[in-house]
């Protein structure tokens, strides 16, 4: 058994064994150093937080004061920036080179910024990497090139006050990220790393970078360019980045999915940071002082809740954008609210996209990973009481700003016509046919309160949906994943035979003991019961013997013989049949069983010959051999008239008759029958037994389960007793006489077994009682 | 003896007759939602739906063919085609009735033990004609009222008229149930006589499908290469009128029995009339008279019948043969079509599915090519050729969502045989695999003539509902091992309600709704030019079956040994 598992992890998946004792040993030695290094580092890792804070602090200041210029060049005064609309590049005072270089590296100095912030916060290797061999290196180029990007502000209309500001801001910031970097490499000064680090460290950045990306960046280095593919209407183009929002989410999973908590917690926050610094570019401080520039829309709302989620473990809130926001983000992508003839790389549609990616499967895989767990209908409870607080707020927000601003505030699309003029005319006249105006103070509020209460009640409807496509994908989900696990070990079994077999054919038995029927710490669970139906089970049947198996209804024979013959698998321990696992080769195995099941099951539609040579066909018994046998147990059954008949038109007993035919066609050399004489008239009972007698004499193994306890004592070698899924005794008959019956024996035993536990029972005290009954059950 | 003479008068009689309705009653319906008020009220609300919505498509029909002149030129829907339409739904209540009765009154398991009751053998016959009559009204107080009902607000029949209706169907519901009685009996003589000669119930099978599916196709051609109702409206239309006229001659009790129904249409409305009176005195009498032949003539053979055994019954007897070697996989192979073959239930079902499919595309063809279409019409043509065949073919992958539960506990047994587990399973699939391909390869057959297609598209839209329906019926099984129903097959002999059934057919409507959706976008997106189309289509095909494919046998070798 040793070897067996020994043989089973290396070969159950050579590299994954390899690669597992490998990672264990890793991670042994990891753990070690890493709770070494806590012991002592971490009041100087504590220490790092502020900084951190800090830096964060610094890089939101420089960002809103000056970082969203170039982005703002690109986006909203294109004719300034791309008079021919030929590239981004042309308008600014600097090279060409040197505009991209400054764009390109303010966009890695985002990533490398985020890591540095989040990096005291987590310990693992990588993180560790990333901040030494990626962001050191951003950060010396970034500072050749400081000047540039200074200029280019300068250049967009920054006001002098702004950019020292700026300035100052993203000097403290470059001088805060050295420091934090400095701590990395003299936390671990190695310059060189594993290959396995070096790889891991790549395929880190390639993420980190796509997560950080600038909405501005394409417009900026490619210009307007030409407006060929509109990202709208279902078109091939716009499918694909549909699609893509499906793939991505999938690949990040699958990702992350083996990763550690911390790697998970890290790859997650630096996810919905980056993107929500990426949409944020074209927000400023005087925005902060206009309310009605907020990011309220509901998809908007993601890009914030996310990380705050995600930082402070807030589910309450996580699970209102579980079930409001990755649906509306949903219906977002599928009709974009851009203008027509919005360019794939343009700023806005970039922007639109990164927002709705993230808003759509960021909380999907945050439960998909078990950051959050999966809600109970507490937690939908409490998102729909959000949800009624952010629509009640919308409401008032938007007959509020709509005041200050000219157009009107249309936040969640409550106050203008942008949702019914997609679904038309009548949808329109609802929202105008009922209005509700009023005036507080100078204040004008107007409402609509069918259509703002219908969209409410759909919105609603549409959370329950979620609910239950939340339920139905965990359901598939939790499904797959089972059966992957199971695919995996059944793809193992197969390896650790192959080498059990040490080289040999796989029809050559596995174990030595060729002329036995074993049964070594069989167990058996149904399902996903804990209940054993067997447990510990142990049993040696040998060849010549008649082998009675004996025990009350629902002790558990049907479950050891079913799992003997293949109906169902084995949940423990071994089946061993004339040296043949019954598990692991089970083809071989069945072909030594000839078995007699409790009632009859037959192809009626066939005649009784059309059956018998079927079976013979699967054993592939030769011509001779079934002539011969058809035509004995046909004489001997007295079938003769009733052989080329249908079955249908057989009596109870003659399909009996048929069943044992079959299963002694090919001359088992291990013949069980589970109670096989009900419906038997005298004659066939009496043939049976001589069968059964013949069959061991000829030197195989005859099990016999029944409930008639004369006719196992007439005829069996050795008896055994079951109840209960145990195995209580094993006694040859012929210890048996006059005085000392078998039905005397199996009734006392039986009888004993139950007055011991009552005896138990009414004697322990309550919570040995419930340990006895807790030991019994293992 | 003492319980039989207390048992005596009047008030047990009912008593007991009523246990013996209910129990047959309980063993053919689910009564689950008695038990659960969420349910009742769940049934309830359906039930009126339901209603309403006959009511509903009924009017609209009757009330657009009258807007229409479809049927006269007075403004109304004459009476004739409400005869029509209660002539069909009759036949198909007499057809129902007489195979249905024959077999519960001859051939039924439970008439030995309800014979062994406290009861007389009167007591079980007239229980199984009561239980009959209970379906009868079930289906005309759900189905013929709510559409008479549709048809009298659209003819604004008079309002007492409606409260007529419901004793009319009342004994109009028993009328299919003592006529089914009488022929029964022919028709058992005819059943057991094709039943003892199998040879010739196959011709006849053969022949009758032959017969049928050569009159549809004649039908079918000779619809005209160009139809324009429209203009052609004038000629057509007293064809019509003549046609319902004639009807309403031939199928004269029919029609007596609609007017009982409805009343008679003069002075431009609908009115009550003693002749009604009459009609329904005369139907009562009638059906008495019938139920007393009925009683004299079929009762004395129902009770020989449960007197009968069927252990010693032969019911078939098939030639003594050699026992003969063969292949495993060809001998399990072999033993599938002899059992599908002689399950004559399951081959008819797929015979009349396989043939219906090309008849079907080539009706939808003939119709198409019969109008003038644009690019985009044609697009709609195709997409609704592979709507057709696929939803027809799926549905029809119910009976492979059946297949191993069907084998009963013999399905278990494969288990215990030294073959790999999928070998067999997959073997069942063959039969199925095996017609379905030919079917499908005479549709686009039929389909290639009629539409514009190259050869090279057409073959790939093949290969692409091939390869949906391989991927369908893995599936389907796939439901069979996942929830198998062995146990209950094994018990009762049969579902009524089984699940995987309903799964199957609910994804049938679901895929095939999806590939319409989805090839319609293709084509149109591809222009003028549907090669790319067909192309994905193929690989769309393609790519379902093989992941169901992979599917089925991953979870066979994980789930299959488990699940029982």
């Amino acid at each position: 058994m040793a070897v067996e598992l020994i043989l089973l992890e290396k070969i159950g998946s050579k590299r994954r064994a390899f690669s597992a004792n490998k990672n264990s040993d890793l991670l042994v030695a990891d753990e070690a150093e890493t709770s070494k290094r806590k012991r002592v580092e971490k009041p100087f890792k504590d220490k790092f937080i502020a900084p951190s804070v800090l830096l964060g602090l610094l890089y939101a200041v420089r960002y809103l004061s000056g970082d969203r210029t170039l982005g703002n060049a690109t986006m909203a005064d294109i004719s300034r920036f791309d008079p021919y609309g030929i590239s981004g590049l042309v308008a600014s005072p600097l090279p060409d080179w040197l505009t991209a270089m400054a764009g390109i590296f303010m966009w890695l100095e985002a990533a490398a910024v985020l890591i540095v912030i989040l990096y005291p916060l987590f310990d693992f290797k990588n993180i560790n990497n990333l901040v030494k061999f990626f962001a050191t290196p951003v950060f010396i180029f970034e500072l050749t090139l400081m000047y540039a990007e200074m200029q280019l502000f300068c250049s967009f209309g920054m006001d002098v006050g702004t950019l020292y500001l700026s300035a100052a801001s993203f000097a403290g910031e470059i001088g805060m990220s050295f420091a934090i970097c400095g701590y990395a490499w003299i936390r671990d000064p190695r310059f060189k790393i594993s290959k396995a680090e070096v790889k891991n460290l790549l395929l880190s950045i390639l993420p980190v970078l796509i997560a950080a990306f600038p909405p501005y960046l394409l417009q900026l280095l490619f210009g307007k360019a030409n407006a060929l593919y509109e990202i709208k209407g279902l078109t091939p183009q716009h499918r694909a980045f549909l699609y893509a929002a499906v793939v991505v989410p999938i690949v990040t999973y699958f990702g992350l999915r083996n990763k550690s908590k911390d790697v998970i917690r890290f790859s997650l926050l630096f996810l919905s940071l980056a993107t929500m610094v990426s949409y944020t570019f074209n927000y400023t401080f005087i925005d902060i002082i206009q309310p009605w520039h907020w990011p309220l829309h509901l998809c908007n709302t993601a890009m914030y809740i996310v990380p705050i989620c995600l930082i402070f473990k807030w589910d309450k809130l996580f699970y209102f954008t579980y079930f409001i926001n990755v649906m509306g983000a949903f219906i977002a992508m599928a009709m974009p609210n851009y203008d027509d003839g919005t360019n794939i790389i343009s700023t806005k549609l970039i922007l639109f996209w990164i927002n709705h990616f993230c808003a759509f499967f960021m909380p999907l895989l945050l439960v998909a990973l078990k950051v959050f767990d999966r809600p109970h209908f507490k937690q939908f409870r409490y998102s729909m009481i959000g949800f009624l607080i952010y629509f009640v707020l919308m409401l008032i927000v938007n007959g509020w700003f709509s005041n200050y601003v000219e157009g009107g505030v249309d936040y969640f699309f409550l106050n203008k016509d942008f949702v019914v003029s997609k679904l038309g005319s009548w949808a329109e006249k609802l929202r105008e046919n009922y209005v509700w105006q009023f005036d507080i103070g100078n204040l004008h509020f107007v409402y609509y309160p069918v259509y703002q209460t219908l969209f409410f009640i759909v919105y609603v409807g549409i959370a329950f949906g979620m609910w239950f496509i939340y339920e139905q994908f965990f359901a598939i989900a939790d499904f797959h994943y089972d059966m992957m696990i199971r695919n995996r070990k059944f793809r193992q079994d197969k390896y650790a035979m192959k080498s059990a077999l040490n080289g040999r054919k796989k029809s050559e038995p596995m174990y030595d003991q060729t002329d036995k029927l074993i049964l070594e710490g069989f167990g058996k669970r149904y399902g996903t019961s804990n209940v054993y139906a067997v447990k510990n089970a142990d049993l040696e049947v040998n060849a010549g013997e008649i082998f009675g198996f004996l025990g009350p209804n629902g002790a558990g024979k049907s479950t050891i013989i079913k799992s003997i013959v293949g109906i169902q698998p084995i949940t423990e321990g071994t089946i061993k049949v004339c040296g043949y696992d019954v598990e692991k080769q089970s083809v071989e195995a069945k072909r030594q069983i000839g078995y007699v099941p409790d009632h009859y099951a037959l192809y009626e539609r066939l005649t009784g010959r059309e059956y018998i040579n079927y079976i013979a066909d699967i054993y592939d018994v030769s011509k001779e051999d079934r002539d011969e046998r058809i035509e004995k147990y046909v004489e001997l059954f007295e079938l003769q008239g009733a052989i080329d008949n249908s079955m249908r038109t057989y009596s109870h007993g003659m399909k009996q008759k048929i069943t044992i035919m079959a299963a002694l066609i090919h001359d088992p050399k291990l013949w069980i029958l589970d109670e096989p004489l009900t419906g038997l008239d005298p004659n066939s009972i009496y043939q049976v037994k001589e069968c059964m007698k013949q069959h061991a004499k000829a030197g195989n193994i005859v099990f016999f389960s029944s409930h008639i306890i004369d006719v196992v004592e007439r005829i069996c070698d050795r008896i055994t007793i079951i109840k209960k899924g145990k195995i209580i005794c094993t006694r040859n008959v012929s210890d048996f006489g006059p005085d000392n019956t078998l039905e005397d024996f199996y009734l006392k035993t039986i009888e004993e077994t139950e007055v011991e536990r009552e005896e138990i029972d009414a004697n322990v005290q309550p919570e040995t009682k419930r340990k006895h009954r807790l030991f019994k059950r293992d | 003896m003492e319980d039989t003479i207390q048992n005596k008068g009047f008030k047990p009689f009912i008593k007991h007759f009523k246990a013996l309705v209910l129990m047959q009653l309980k063993d053919k319906l689910d009564f689950s939602f008695l038990s659960s008020k969420k349910k009742l009220i769940a049934k309830i609300v359906f039930f009126i739906l339901r209603i309403g919505a006959i009511i509903a498509i009924s009017y609209l029909a009757f009330h657009y063919a009258a807007v229409l002149s479809l049927f006269s030129l007075s403004g109304i829907v004459p009476v004739g085609v409400v005869t029509m339409i209660y002539t069909l739904i009759f036949v198909m209540s007499l057809l129902s009735c007489t195979v249905g009765l024959m077999k519960t009154l001859y051939y039924a398991d439970d008439n030995r033990v309800l014979v062994t009751m406290p009861v007389t053998g009167n007591m079980v016959f007239f229980s199984k004609l009561v239980v009959y009559f209970i379906f009868e009204l079930e289906r005309s107080l759900t189905f013929t009222l709510p559409l008479l009902i549709g048809y009298g607000v659209a003819s604004l029949l008079p309002i007492g008229m409606y409260f007529w209706m419901i004793p009319c169907l009342i004994f109009l519901s028993a009328l299919p149930v003592v006529l089914g009685a009488l022929l029964s009996l022919p028709t058992m003589a005819v059943y057991g006589f094709l039943k003892r000669h199998g040879a010739i119930k196959v011709t006849v099978f053969l022949l009758v499908i032959t017969i049928f599916v050569a009159a549809v196709i004649w039908l079918i051609l000779l619809i005209p290469e160009n139809i324009n109702l429209i203009q052609q409206w004038h000629h057509i239309q007293p064809h019509i009128i003549d046609f319902i006229r004639q009807f309403n001659i031939y199928a004269y009790p029919l029609a007596k029995l609609t007017n009982m129904m409805i009343g008679e249409y003069y002075n431009l409305r609908f009115n009550f009339t003693w002749a009604q009176v009459v009609t329904f005195v005369i139907l009562i009498a009638a059906m008495a008279l019938v139920l007393v032949v009925v009683y004299l003539i079929a009762k004395p053979l129902f009770l020989k019948m449960t007197a009968t055994p069927f252990e010693f019954e032969k019911k078939e007897y098939i030639k003594a043969r050699e026992n003969r070697r063969r292949k495993k996989y060809k001998s399990i192979l072999r033993k599938e079509f002899l059992l599908n073959l002689r399950s004559t239930e399951i081959s008819y079902s797929f015979v009349a599915v396989y043939i219906s499919v090309p008849i079907l595309i080539l009706l939808l063809n003939k119709i198409f090519a019969a109008m003038t279409t644009q690019l985009l019409g044609d697009y709609m043509a195709y997409s609704f050729n592979l709507l057709i065949i696929l939803l027809i073919l799926f549905a029809s992958n119910a009976i492979v969502s059946t297949m191993y539960s069907m084998e009963g506990r013999a399905g278990y047994m494969k288990k215990t045989k030294p073959l790999e587990l999928i070998m067999p399973l997959v073997i069942k699939l063959f039969y199925n695999i095996l017609f379905s391909v030919l079917s499908i390869l005479a549709a686009m057959t039929v389909f290639g003539i009629y539409s514009a297609l190259s050869v090279g598209n057409i073959i790939m839209l093949t290969v692409c509902v091939l390869f949906f329906q391989f991927g369908h019926i893995l599936w389907s099984a796939e439901r069979d091992l996942m929830n198998p129903q062995n146990e209950q097959y094994a018990t009762t002999g049969g579902l009524i309600d089984n699940p995987n059934s309903n799964m199957t057919t609910i994804s049938a409507f679901i895929i095939s709704a999806a590939v319409f959706a989805f090839s319609l976008k293709l084509f149109t997106e591809g222009g003028d030019d549907p090669t790319l189309a067909c192309v994905k289509l193929m690989l769309l095909g393609i790519a379902f079956a093989l992941m169901r494919a992979y599917l089925f046998f991953v979870k066979v070798r994980v789930y299959y040994k488990e699940r029982m």
